[in-house]
């Protein structure tokens, strides 16, 4: 009885053993494919993660199609890719970077978010690869964005402003003027609450949409000189142009500006309300073009888009632009293979900067003579035009500041349109966080 | 041993038959009431599931979908890759059902009905595997599971979610194990039985419906899991259906539509299962309650 | 009898499976993080070992004690007003009613949701413009009482706790139910027998009988009020103004957008320690 008892066990057992030898099997048989079609030459393998999935998102097609072309040209260099979204693709990369595990290449958010890596000697700079026709095709000093302490890590490929959307209709409706100057923006706000309109709409639950109101009106008011200087040495907020952008601020919320149940409302909810013409503005950037233009979107055709308005008592002049980031691929140093990569990071940015931009996905960053554009929505034109005037960009703020000091900032943005803090304490505690070491140009 | 008829009955006979009657009636309005709010959600998915974005996040709320949109599903199916996805969630869901009942019926013996100093240690320690918040757990695991060699394959995520099942497994099976008559173990090993024997021919079938309730929570657990699975899994051919699913989810613009139509998906298998396991309890109890 | 069940193989043979997935998953990435714990690191480069200078800092820190705070009052909410309303349905469901298997059914169904589904749910019921709780208010007549519950610091909180506890009554009513229906039913044809009505018996013979499996309920309550993550990071990111953070949502923030692993370490450590004092503290105070 004993024995049967036990033989029973070792039964269980062996059939664990059976299953993990199934599933090991299951994971290596792709390898032992490969061995077999290779014999001569094994092709190179790279691995390149994202964040474009879904079909509302239009860089997830352009990705997949220009992998598949460069796998066709280069039977040699197989490139393979993952795609996880946003929020998640951050937990995931830090992860994997952190425990020397990362794919070849990544996905990237450009500024304060790739730096401390660079720093860390743990992404590849690319200089050598990288010669004059490629950077000739670029659109002047986009490479900018992409280069750290004189070395250039990755090649731009489109790039996002915020701008003013302003929905026509539910202006016309008011009597209200589409405003170009602060003034102009407070008669617009007064005009439209009292046709019952919301003014604004704005999703502070995810906080960093508040803060876009505070940069682009500090910028406004401060001039992208004195900005520049304050995010790399904050003490210098602490002075009267950035409290006195404060201080409009919260004298938008006081005019009633700003959707009541702000704090609740995510980004989601905040682009879906905008496109739905349930407010009359929004501050975004590019990225909320797709839900307007949507063809089931009550706003499509609507919409305009404008330079954010202009201070007469302001420094800042209306072609200093909130925005002009870059993101992108970025190869990681450990890859056995930097030459090959490198190449697919040419292909691939040149790809998705042309395309992305005649899919509506971003502002170009390589050059578009010779493209057909005119299948592009109005949306994109208008800020495509807009960015064209540009005389400089400061990009969005989070990606300027160290990340702690960014958190800090957005926590006491969203205080501030709570009026929890004054616009003096407001700057007084803006200059206690760390400043930036990226180069801004 | 029907409760309701023999209650029922043993009121009739006292001649309380009016004032029950009222008191049931009220009784099952509450239950009903109540069954109504928990189905909710449910009912609100699968409508929530054929809308647009115009409507989720517009007035419609609650109310039906003003177009049935069964795109929403054909999308989701084509983008979250269903069958493959179903399929790995099922191996992967199905192993860690095993082994979590396999290991924690074995664990929770030694600690509920054998004789050593260091079982109560034991049972806390095993409690552990509780309190470890995931999200801080992340990198660590990720440094074990490269170093083991798991990433991108199943284990990478049967052996985690094995683990974290582990605890609420062992404890539910302890507390079980507690309403056992010790008398049972004494009277097999007059008979000749050995401890394993106890605990296979003995034990485990009156932990039926115990058994059955860990199955059920391992499976929610683990068939929803995200954060593992995104973080360990990054080869189309091992990923999971919440994986799939969000996917969906897109940087900046996002159809929740079609994601509800995933979710609605991805929650029938366990809508299923759970009717199923759910049944189990009942006739394991109502077998167990005739025997004993 | 005493030396076939302390079997030292036996118990080896029982246990050492268990304690071997234990120590790969669970006290090797403890042991790690305590070590990240003393450490001053982004999570990128090199660390640097400034010992308790992360858990100093934590108790100075304002917004963590608050969340601490947080979690403890969702405990005890869990504790005093989610398990009796778990109990009083297992009672009744056990005790034999009419569709005892449907309603057991149904109210298990917010349990088998997925967080994402139950989140958006929530914010569409407690939406300021439109949500389902504010259009009942105005249709009764409490419309002065309807307000955005998610973005005020003085509601939030209540409101990010409520889907959750709504959500697993079921759950805590199956492991009670399960535990009911296992009293053998003599019990209660002995009980009937002697007379007694049915709150008499729940009280005298049938809670005392479950309280190994109550003892259960409590701790995974504890356990999991303490650990809280999913449903708040939905519903409200730990906000308005960290009104509703508690230590995971805080611990998150700080490691995945601040950078500071190190930091996010030691709150991770103290949530275990804080888990497993409380648990044996517990088991101590209230034995079975």
């Amino acid at each position: 009885m004993k024995r049967a008892e036990r033989k029973r066990f070792m039964l269980a057992l062996v059939a664990v053993i059976i299953m993990s030898l199934v599933f090991t099997s299951c994971s290596s048989s792709e390898d032992v494919k490969t061995e077999d079609n290779g014999e001569k030459k094994e092709p190179i393998r790279l691995t390149i993660w994202h964040q474009s999935v879904g079909d509302a998102d239009p860089t997830s097609k352009l990705i997949t199609e220009a992998i598949n072309e460069w796998n066709e040209a280069h039977p040699d260099i197989i490139v393979e890719e993952d795609g996880v979204t946003g929020e998640q693709y951050k937990t995931r990369i830090k992860t994997a970077l952190a425990a020397g595990e990362g794919p070849d290449l990544c996905y990237m958010w450009g500024g304060s978010f790739v730096q401390p890596y660079i720093e860390a000697g743990k992404l590849l700079p690319i200089d050598e690869y990288v010669d004059d026709t490629v950077l000739s095709k670029l659109i002047e000093g986009t490479i900018n964005g992409c280069t750290y302490n004189g070395k250039i890590y990755s090649l731009p490929m489109y790039t996002f402003i915020a701008s003013l959307y302003c929905n026509t209709e539910l202006f016309e409706k008011a009597g209200a003027k589409i405003p170009s100057t602060y003034d102009e923006l407070v008669d617009a706000v007064k005009k439209l609450r009292a046709a019952g309109i919301t003014p604004v709409v704005l999703g502070e639950k995810d906080r960093w949409p508040g803060m876009y109101w505070y940069d682009i009106m500090a910028m406004r008011q401060a001039g992208s000189d004195e900005t520049k200087a304050a995010l790399k040495d904050p003490s210098k907020f602490n002075s009267p142009d950035f409290i006195e952008a404060a201080r409009k601020l919260q004298e938008l919320v006081d005019l009633g500006a700003f959707n009541e149940n702000m704090f609740s409302m995510s980004f989601d909810e905040m682009v879906t309300a905008f496109a739905n013409g349930e407010a009359a503005m929004i501050y975004q950037g590019n990225w909320i073009q797709a839900a307007v233009e949507d063809p089931e979107s009550p706003t499509k055709g609507k919409v305009v888009a404008k330079p954010f308005p202009v201070f007469t008592d302001g420094k800042g002049t209306v072609t200093e632009f909130y925005g002009g980031a870059v993101d992108g691929f970025y190869i990681n140093a450990t890859t056995p293979h930097p030459k090959e990569a490198a190449e697919f990071l040419i292909f691939l940015s040149e790809k998705l900067g042309k395309g992305g931009y005649l899919a509506g996905a971003g502002l170009p960053c390589w050059n578009t003579e010779g493209l057909d554009t005119s299948n592009l929505n109005p949306l994109t034109v208008q800020t495509a035009d807009l960015m064209k005037t540009a005389t400089s960009f400061i990009t969005w703020w989070d990606n300027i500041l160290p990340a702690e000091a960014s958190e800090i900032h957005k926590n006491l943005v969203a205080e501030l349109l709570a009026k929890k803090l004054t616009p003096e304490e407001f700057c007084q505690q803006m200059s206690q966080v760390e400043g930036s070491t990226l180069p801004l140009n | 041993m029907d409760g309701v008829k023999s209650r029922s009955n043993n009121i009739n006979r006292r001649g309380k038959k009016h004032r029950v009657r009222i008191g049931n009636i009220v009784l099952m309005i509450f239950l009903s009431l109540y069954a109504l709010i928990q189905i909710y959600p449910l009912v609100w998915l699968i409508l929530f599931s054929f809308k647009n974005n115009t409507e989720i996040f517009g007035g419609n709320v609650a109310g039906l979908p003003k177009v049935w949109r069964w795109s929403n599903y054909e999308s989701a199916i084509r983008q979250a890759n269903v069958l493959l996805y179903l399929r790995n969630s099922v191996i992967v869901t199905a192993a860690t059902i095993f082994f979590v009942i396999m290991l924690a019926s074995m664990a929770a013996f030694a600690i509920g009905r054998m004789k050593w100093k260091l079982s109560n240690t034991t049972y806390i320690l095993i409690a552990l595997g509780m309190m470890v918040p995931i999200h801080a757990a992340l990198l660590p695991l990720f440094i074990v599971m490269k170093n083991l060699n798991l990433l991108n394959t199943f284990w990478a995520l049967i052996i985690p979610y094995t683990a974290f099942g582990l605890p609420v497994a062992v404890s539910i099976f302890v507390s079980f194990m507690k309403s056992i008559p010790r008398e049972l173990d004494e009277a097999a090993a007059i008979e000749g039985c050995n401890i394993y024997q106890i605990y296979y021919k003995v034990i485990l079938p009156l932990l039926r419906p115990a058994i059955a309730t860990v199955a059920i929570f391992t499976f929610i657990s683990s068939w929803n899991e995200l954060m593992f699975a995104i973080t360990f899994i990054n080869k189309k051919p091992f990923k999971t259906l919440p994986v799939g699913i969000m996917s969906m989810v897109g940087t900046y613009v996002t159809k929740w539509g079609e994601i509800g139509a995933g979710l609605v998906i991805a929650t029938i298998p366990t809508i299923i299962v759970y009717l199923l396991l759910s049944d189990q309890v009942q006739k394991s109890i109502i077998a167990g309650a005739i025997k004993g | 009898m005493n030396t076939v069940l302390s079997d030292k193989k036996a118990i080896c043979f029982f246990v050492i499976p268990t304690i071997l997935i234990y120590i790969a998953v669970i006290f090797l990435p403890i042991v790690m993080s305590i070590n990240y714990s003393m450490l001053k690191w982004d999570g990128i480069g090199k660390g640097t070992f400034i010992g308790f200078g992360n858990y100093i800092e934590l108790f100075s820190d304002s917004r963590f004690l608050n969340s601490v705070v947080h979690s403890f009052l969702f405990a005890f909410v869990s504790i005093f007003i989610q398990l009796p309303i778990s109990l009083l349905f297992a009672l009744i469901l056990a005790n034999g009613v009419k569709g005892e298997k449907f309603f057991r059914t149904v109210y298990f169904i917010p349990v088998i949701m997925s967080t994402v589904v139950i989140g958006q749910l929530w914010s569409k019921i407690y939406n300021a413009d439109y949500g389902l709780l504010n259009t009942f208010l105005k249709a009764i007549g409490l419309g002065s009482l309807a307000r955005d519950w998610l973005g005020r610091e003085d509601t939030a909180l209540i409101a990010s706790f409520i889907p959750i506890l709504w959500q697993y009554v079921g759950y805590h009513m199956l492991i009670m139910y399960s535990g009911a229906k296992s009293i053998s039913a003599d019990i209660y044809e002995a009980a009937k027998i002697d007379g007694a009505s049915a709150i008499k018996t729940a009280f005298k013979i049938t809670i005392p009988l479950m309280k190994p499996v109550l003892k259960v309920s409590v701790m995974f309550s504890l356990i999991g009020s303490l650990k809280v993550f999913d449903l708040i990071y939905v519903l409200t990111k730990g906000g308005p103004f960290f009104s509703t953070e508690v230590p995971s949502t805080y611990m998150y923030t700080i490691i995945f957008d601040s950078y500071r692993y190190g930091y996010g370490s030691a709150i991770a450590v103290f949530i275990v320690v804080e888990c497993l004092v409380l648990t044996v503290l517990f088991d101590k105070l209230i034995k079975v």
